[in-house]
């Protein structure tokens, strides 16, 4: 076994452990390896000379277990005769099924009480995975909804600009201009949306990895380091002129506003049943005046 | 040497390497007497139990161009050295109590043998 396999496998064992402490052994490990080898081991002798990774990693977990609750010093001697004494408490010896007659007297009897109660604690666990489930499914509904609205409102800018010019050929300019307003809002703040739905997208998907990495008892992360993406220049200049297009979408509707003195019909578009159309207040007929082909109409 | 007694002994010795000057893994390890046959397996978690009862300190150290762990003892490990070699009196008269016991069970058996088989039916 090299070195590197013997790191690894330890790795991989002591993937419990929070990450700190983890490291903490393996650099003990690693320094006692190069130690032997400047002392003449070849790598492989080296390696050969330590106690296997399943009985380390067993040794650093068990001692961690028993060392953690119990801070205060006491004397070496002391510490030999303690464990001597130390008896495996009832809740151990229940689960190796080693109680003496007595306590299985006991467990029988009282089952009056504790089967009852288990029952319940079995029902309340049932619920909390029902609830934590929902909230699951939850959160991805939420996020489809964050997608489902990036997405309309940057295809909406497009499709919106046929009131710009359904406006500009009634000579409603402050209509026009409002409308102006929404697509180029819309488009900004559309690709905003897409990308934090991205991001949420991955947070999540990235929680789901690493809890089947904790299922699994693989160590997080899965490859090798790795690494955090950079977002490309490309990309990073695209959002910057879409929050600048968010900005001036929103003066160029307030601009409209203001240049039809404030008349709040500027804002308004709608189909009619009998053919017609309401555009910033003026009431027209569709076929007439417009030479565009309806898009959704 | 037996596993329960050893480990009352390894804490002690882990100390006594490091009582004149720092150490590393490797060093202890090699300093510490045959008899007791410590691995790492069992050496890493000792050495941090000892740091967490603060009876030695870690320091960080370049060697051979890598990073090294050197462990010396805190006041508090000089004491709890003292404190072992304070016992060993009480260790010593032990080993004498019990070993006075065996002579005189063998010395007794030895100038009366009749009376172990002369219970027997």
């Amino acid at each position: 076994m090299t070195a590197e396999e013997y790191i690894a496998e330890l790795t991989r064992l002591l993937y419990s452990l929070p990450e700190q402490e983890r490291e903490e052994a393996l650099t003990f490990y690693r320094e006692s390896i190069a130690d032997r080898m400047d002392d003449g081991f070849t790598e492989e002798e080296a390696v050969a000379s330590l106690a296997s990774p399943a009985e380390a990693a067993c040794a650093i977990l068990s001692n961690r277990a028993e060392s953690a609750p119990e801070p205060q010093p006491g004397s070496v001697a002391e510490a030999a005769t303690e464990s001597a004494a130390a008896r495996p408490s009832f809740w151990a010896r229940l689960k190796r099924g080693q109680l003496t007659p007595l306590e299985w007297v006991g467990v029988i009897l009282s089952s009056v009480i504790w089967l009852p109660l288990l029952a319940a604690a079995i029902g309340v666990a049932a619920g909390v995975f029902a609830v934590i489930l929902s909230l699951y499914l939850c959160v991805w509904v939420l996020i489809g909804c964050v997608w489902i609205t990036g997405g309309a409102m940057v295809l909406a800018a497009p499709l919106n600009c046929v009131f710009i010019l359904w406006g500009l050929q009634l000579g409603n300019v402050p209509y026009a201009l409002v409308n102006a307003g929404y697509s180029l809002f819309a488009f900004g703040a559309g690709a905003w949306i897409l990308r934090g739905a991205l991001k949420l997208t991955k947070l999540f998907v990235r929680g789901h990895r690493k809890a089947a990495c904790a299922m699994r008892k693989q160590p997080w992360p899965p490859e090798a380091a790795s690494s955090p993406q950079q977002p490309r220049p490309e990309w990073s200049t695209f959002f910057t002129i879409c929050l600048i297009l968010l900005g001036v979408g929103l003066a160029s509707a307030l601009a409209g506003y203001a240049l039809s003195g404030f008349d709040w019909r500027v804002f308004l578009t709608s189909f009619n049943e009998n053919g017609t159309i309401l555009i910033g207040g003026t009431q027209v007929k569709l076929p007439g005046l417009i030479p565009f082909d309806m898009p959704f109409a | 040497m037996d596993a329960q007694m050893k480990r009352g002994f390894l804490d002690a010795c882990v100390l006594a390497t490091m009582a004149s000057k720092e150490s590393y893994g490797y060093q202890i390890i090699k300093d510490l007497p045959k008899m007791l046959e410590i691995s790492e397996s069992t050496f890493y978690p000792l050495l941090k139990r000892l740091e967490a009862k603060r009876l030695i300190q870690v320091r960080k150290a370049e060697s051979n161009g890598r990073l090294r762990k050197y462990y010396s003892l805190t006041d508090q490990g000089h004491a709890e050295l003292a404190a072992f070699m304070a016992d060993k009196q009480e260790v010593v008269d032990i080993f004498r109590f019990v070993e006075r016991s065996i002579d005189e069970a063998a010395s007794s058996n030895g100038a009366d043998p009749s009376t172990k088989s002369g219970a027997r039916p």
